[in-house]
This record gives C-alpha cells, structure tokens and sequence, in this order.
C-alpha cells in the first residue's frame, strides 16, 4: 500500500473527481453518493499503486464507491424499516415531486445512465467507462429509463 | 426525448450538484478509512489464499489423479475432494501443472515507483469493489483455458425417476466419453466428427445410433448423458432482458467457487382465438443458479427453475463430482457397436457440416481469394452449403443461390474460439436492384454502386460508435464492430465475417492475424 504523490494526486481528482461524484450521487442520492465517492477517492489515494495501473480506474472506483453505498444502504435499511430506497429515502425528491420517486422506481443502472446522459449531458462514451459497459448497454438503459419515466410521470413525448 | 423530460432532468443535475458538492483532495486525505472500509466479503482474502495453489498431476503405474499442492501441508486436498483414477489408456502421461485461474478482486499489478506522504497509517483492508459476473467469467475463461481434459461424475436430478449418474471424460476439443455403468454408453470425436451412442430404446431393447459429421459439437451426449455443458462459460446479463445477477463467494465440496444467481423475468400473456395476445397474466421467473469451481473454472452445478402462471413451478439440476484431470480418452473410446446391431444413421446429414475440411477447400468453395483467421487446421474447419430459393415452397424449384459457411474452431484448454466466413453465391437468374454480384458471389448493394458495401452481412464501414479498425493482417483497414463481449463482425467485400471468441482482446487478436489465401 502506498499513497499517492501529491501534485500526481490532485490531478487525478480534479480529473476522475466530478464524473465520479455525478456517477454515484446519481446512483445513490448526494447524501449517500457523495460519501461513496469519498470513500472511493480516500481508498485510491491510499492504494495509489493499484490505482496508477489501472486502465479505468473511475470505472474501477465506481465500484468501490457502490460497494460503499450498498453497506451503508443495508445498514439504513436494518436501522429503518422505512426506508427500503436509498434514492427515496435520500431526500431528492423534494428536487422535484414527481421526478424524483420516478427515479427511484427506475434500476440503480438505468436512474444512473439518464441522469448522467440526459441530466449532466455527459457523453456516452464517458458514461460508458464510468459504468464499465459498453455503450451500447449505457444506450439500452438510457432509452428503458426514459420510457419508465414517460409513463411513470405520464410526460408526452414532442418530438 | 420529451423536451420537458430533458428540461427537469437537467434542473435534477443542477440540484444533485449543488447538494453534492466538489470533494476536495484536503478532504480525502483528511479521511482515515474506518472499519466502512473492510472487506465486503470477510473471508475472501483467506478463502483465495487456499485457492492460490498448482494443480499438478501425480503419475502412477496405472493411475493418474490431480492432487492440489499448496504453500502449506494442510492444501493437500484432491480436486474434487476425490482421489479419483482417471481411465487413461496412456498411464504414462508426464506430470503437467495448471496454473490457477487469477484471484478475481485482488491486483498483481506491479507497484510503481511513488512517494509516500505524511498521511496517517492505514492498515484496514481495501473496500474491494463487488464481484461481478463479467469478473467471474474473466476468471473463469483465464482457468478453463489451463484445463487440458478431466474426468467426472455427473448426475442429474429433478427428472422423471430417479436421478442419474453417468462418468465421463473430456478433452478439450470437445470430444467425450460417456459411459453409464449399465452398458449405456455415448461418445463425440471431434477428429471424425462421428457422434455414437448405445442405449435403451422405447421398447426396452439395446439401440444404437451414429451420427456423422457434427463438428467440435459434443451437445448431443452432453445434453441426453451428462446433462449439461460444465465447460460453459457464464454469460454477461442481457442489456434488453429483466435480468438481475448476484455472485458470492462459496464452498463446493471443499473447494473455493463462486456462485452465478441470474434471474430473469418474462411476462405472460392470454391469447384471443385468434392467437393475438390480450393482457398480461403474470410474469414467468426463470432463476439459473451456477457454482463454478475456482480452479479449474467447470461449472460444478447447474441449476434451473422457473415458475410461470400456466405451468406452476418446476426445477432441474445437474452437477459434477469427484473431478480429477487427465489429457486422454479411455480404451473404450468412441465406442463399438455389435456385430450385426442395427444402426440408426437418419440423422439429416444437411444438420450437420464435415469437420474434416482444410483451408484449401474453403477457398476453393468460395472461389475467391479468402482472408483465413490464424491457427486454421484441418479437423478444425467446416464448410457447409444450402440452397436458396426464390419462393417459399421448400425447395420444389430451382436454387437461384446457394448459402456458404466456413467456420474455423480453435481451442486454448477449454476455451473455444469460432469464425465464421460467409457469403452467397448467385446460381440461376438475374438479382434485384439492390444487390450485386462480385467475383460471382452476391451482396447487398443498397446504393446501387454495383460494390458490395452495403450492411448485409457486417456493419457500415464507418460511422458506428465502438468501431474498431483492423491494424494488421489480411483484414488491415477494415471495420469492425463489438456485440456482445468477444464477438466482432465486418464485411470484407461479399464476405461476412464474425469472430466469436471467448474475450474482447481475443477477438480483437484474431482479427488481426488474418492471412489472404489465393485460390490455387
């Protein structure tokens, strides 16, 4: 285990640090999702050596970062017997009343893939390494997303 | 998308960045991982310690049996939790060592050079991401591919009567042996492509059946005497099914595994009189549960259940036992039939394709010079050719095309890779506006430029997302496209090309190490 340089550090942040962050906050909430990707940067700044090899390593950290967040999920969810969704029970849905609890019915990959692609405008391909899928499944999920959206909050379709 | 859609989803982002805001690297290092950042699985590291060990066989008189050497005295363990004799008809095979498949979670990467920091000490274990299936099956292929052939039992339950065990022996080309203990018996041998069995009839008396010319293709015993394939590969989940798969760390007869859970869920539908479906009856659950042996990488137990709203709910298993290796058939293989037995050989020889073609014949079939994928040998290649009609009777007039597929198999251990060559070849008559002909083969040709460049066996030539261009070899410049993981097709003038391997890499590979056959 060695930790990370500090310029080589910070420049892995202010790079792999926002689509990290979106990734996982869009996954899990920004209560929940911003811990995780914290505790996924902490990890990679003191497992430096794995990380600098790494050919994705947001891709690898996403996951370290849901790891995060499905424990502390179970954890909330034993505390609270209410709160059986992370996303519901994480607040956003007083961002908006219908679209929230519209997200949170979608799955962890298809709320994470719309929210990225067509909420932050990130590109496919990003969203694609982010996830570690291809781009076609980011595509499959986005357009499933949208449809459950649609007829969840009954929004018509202009094209 | 729906303008208004867009426009909230946008708004949701702005408000997810502003509640989530920026981590700072001051923040992170001022995070001293706690006990969130254990293991998620808490006996992995031990539980792949035990699994890191060689398998080596250990050569005897008249035995060969793989035992398990580990770092310490106490992984003296037989695979499979049996010493069992592998029925060799060479007892002299050499010693041989399998390496183990790569411990999926952990990273042998090597440590570069950095320059630690005055951040406090930190002994807790990584927060290892969760496996996946993708990683198992990354695991699992790296094993399978040091597999040279084993013996096992495999018996199957959850049938009509009792269940059934059979012992059976395979080698990496697929061939099989499979004997049933009660004079039963069944066989494949990829060298002839000859497919054999003994067994009991309808009316209780011995029957015997061949089938000839099925390439690398030992489905028939596997399926009828063993049950399933244990050298399948696990599959990623379908993008476009409702499928949900969990994977967990486990024991199979002593033996670190992982098990593959993969549900998937169909809805049901009534149907009117006129079979068009109405409204939705119920969801049909189909649960495949895998257990997959970390050494060696078979699958050592497979399991299906489903439940739908018309049939109530029903399962099979299959599993495998007492596994040990060996790289040769028994003396019994492929099997004799008696002296004046009678021998069903209906099997519908256009089912099936000779094994026994070579390069050569490939590109005299097609006529035109062939791009050949590396490592082709005879034994290994299949040509097959079928008729094509204008109409829809079945073959009452004549074939104005005939269909031509070439298909090259290649083994690393158990881990098969195909290509596929095809093309069309014009027999009788003229062709539509869309379609040319080149080198007297047909293509699709959609702008009608008289090239074959049109998508009807590969992708567009350009343009698609996740492309990837050929560097090297026969097929250098040309485009080719990813499907599922492994598989890559292109059009290389009227032929179609798909390469189906066991990994993205060694796709990839392959497609560069084509050779141009000239016909002779």
């Amino acid at each position: 285990m060695s930790r990370a340089p500090d310029d080589d550090f910070d420049r892995f942040v202010a790079d792999c640090e926002p689509r990290l962050r979106r990734a996982l906050v869009a996954a899990y909430g920004p209560e929940m999702g911003r811990e995780a990707a914290l505790v996924a940067l902490s990890w990679a700044w003191q497992h430096w050596d794995r990380v600098l090899p790494m050919e994705n390593s947001v891709g690898y950290l996403f996951r370290v970062g849901q790891t995060s967040a499905r424990r502390a999920l179970r954890r909330r969810q034993r505390d609270s017997a209410t709160l059986d969704d992370g996303v519901a029970g994480d607040g956003r849905s007083a961002f908006d009343p219908d679209l929230g609890p519209a997200l949170a019915g979608l799955s962890m990959q298809q709320r994470t893939a719309v929210v990225l692609v067509h909420g932050y405008g990130i590109p496919l391909r990003e969203v694609a390494e982010t996830m570690e899928v291809s781009v076609a499944t980011v595509r499959e999920h986005t357009a499933r997303a949208l449809v459950r959206l649609r007829n969840t909050m009954e929004v018509s379709d202009v094209r | 998308m729906s303008d208004e859609l867009e426009s909230r989803l946008s708004a949701y982002a702005d408000q997810l960045d502003a509640s989530a805001p920026p981590i700072s690297t001051e923040e992170i290092r001022a995070r001293e991982l706690d006990d969130r950042g254990a293991h998620p699985h808490g006996t992995r590291r031990r539980v792949l310690a035990a699994a890191s060990v060689m398998l080596i066989v250990a050569s005897g008189a008249s035995a060969t049996a793989w035992m398990l050497r580990g770092e310490t005295d106490t992984l003296q363990t037989p695979v499979g939790s049996s010493q069992s004799v592998a029925p060799a008809t060479d007892p002299s095979v050499s010693p041989t060592t399998i390496e183990p498949g790569p411990s999926i979670g952990t990273d042998n990467a090597p440590a570069p050079t950095t320059t630690p920091t005055s951040a406090p000490p930190d002994t807790s274990e990584p927060p290892a991401p969760e496996l996946t299936i993708d990683d198992v099956r990354a695991a699992q292929i790296a094993a399978l591919r040091q597999l040279n052939g084993f013996t096992a039992t495999a018996t199957q339950s959850g049938l009509v009567g009792d269940d059934i065990s059979v012992e059976f022996t395979m080698l990496p080309d697929r061939s099989i042996w499979v004997d049933t203990g009660d004079g039963t018996w069944g066989s494949h041998d990829s060298s002839t492509g000859f497919t054999r069995g003994a067994f009991v009839g309808p009316d209780g008396q011995m029957a015997y059946q061949e089938i000839v010319g099925q390439s690398g293709d030992s489905s028939l015993p596997l399926s009828i005497l063993v049950g399933y394939d244990p050298t399948q590969i696990v599959q990623p989940l379908y993008s476009d099914a409702e499928q949900t798969g969990t994977v967990t760390e486990t024991e199979h007869e002593g033996r670190p595994a992982w098990e593959v859970i993969v549900t998937s869920e169909f809805p049901e539908f009534a149907f009117d009189e006129e079979g068009n479906s109405t409204v939705q009856i119920g969801t049909t659950t189909q649960v495949e549960r895998k257990i997959i042996d970390q050494e060696t990488g078979l699958v050592v137990v497979s399991e299906m259940s489903s439940s739908d709203p018309s049939w109530g709910s029903e399962s099979q298993m299959s599993s495998i036992t007492d596994i040990s290796a060996t790289d040769v058939l028994p003396s019994e293989f492929p099997g004799t039939f008696p002296d004046g037995a009678t021998v069903d050989r209906s099997g519908d020889p256009n089912g099936f394709s000779p094994a026994t073609a070579d390069v050569d014949d490939v590109v005299a079939t097609l006529g035109i010079p062939v791009p050949i994928p590396p490592d082709a040998s005879a034994g290994s290649i299949s040509i097959a050719v079928y008729p094509e009609f204008t109409d829809q009777d079945g073959g009452t007039s004549t074939p104005y095309a005939e269909s031509i597929t070439a298909t090259f198999t290649t083994y690393e251990g158990f881990v098969a890779h195909r290509v596929t060559i095809s093309a069309r070849r014009l027999l009788d008559g003229g062709v539509d506006e869309f379609s040319a002909v080149v080198d007297g083969l047909l293509c699709a040709d959609f702008d009608r430029d008289a090239l074959c460049d049109s998508p009807e066996y590969g992708p567009p030539t350009d343009g698609q997302p996740d492309s990837i261009v050929v560097s090297s070899g026969a097929l250098a410049d040309a485009t080719a496209v990813p499907d599922i993981p492994g598989t890559i097709s292109l059009g290389v003038g009227p032929l179609g090309i798909i390469i189906d391997a066991s990994d993205q890499a060694t796709a990839e590979s392959i497609a560069n190490a084509f050779v141009l056959v000239q016909p002779t």
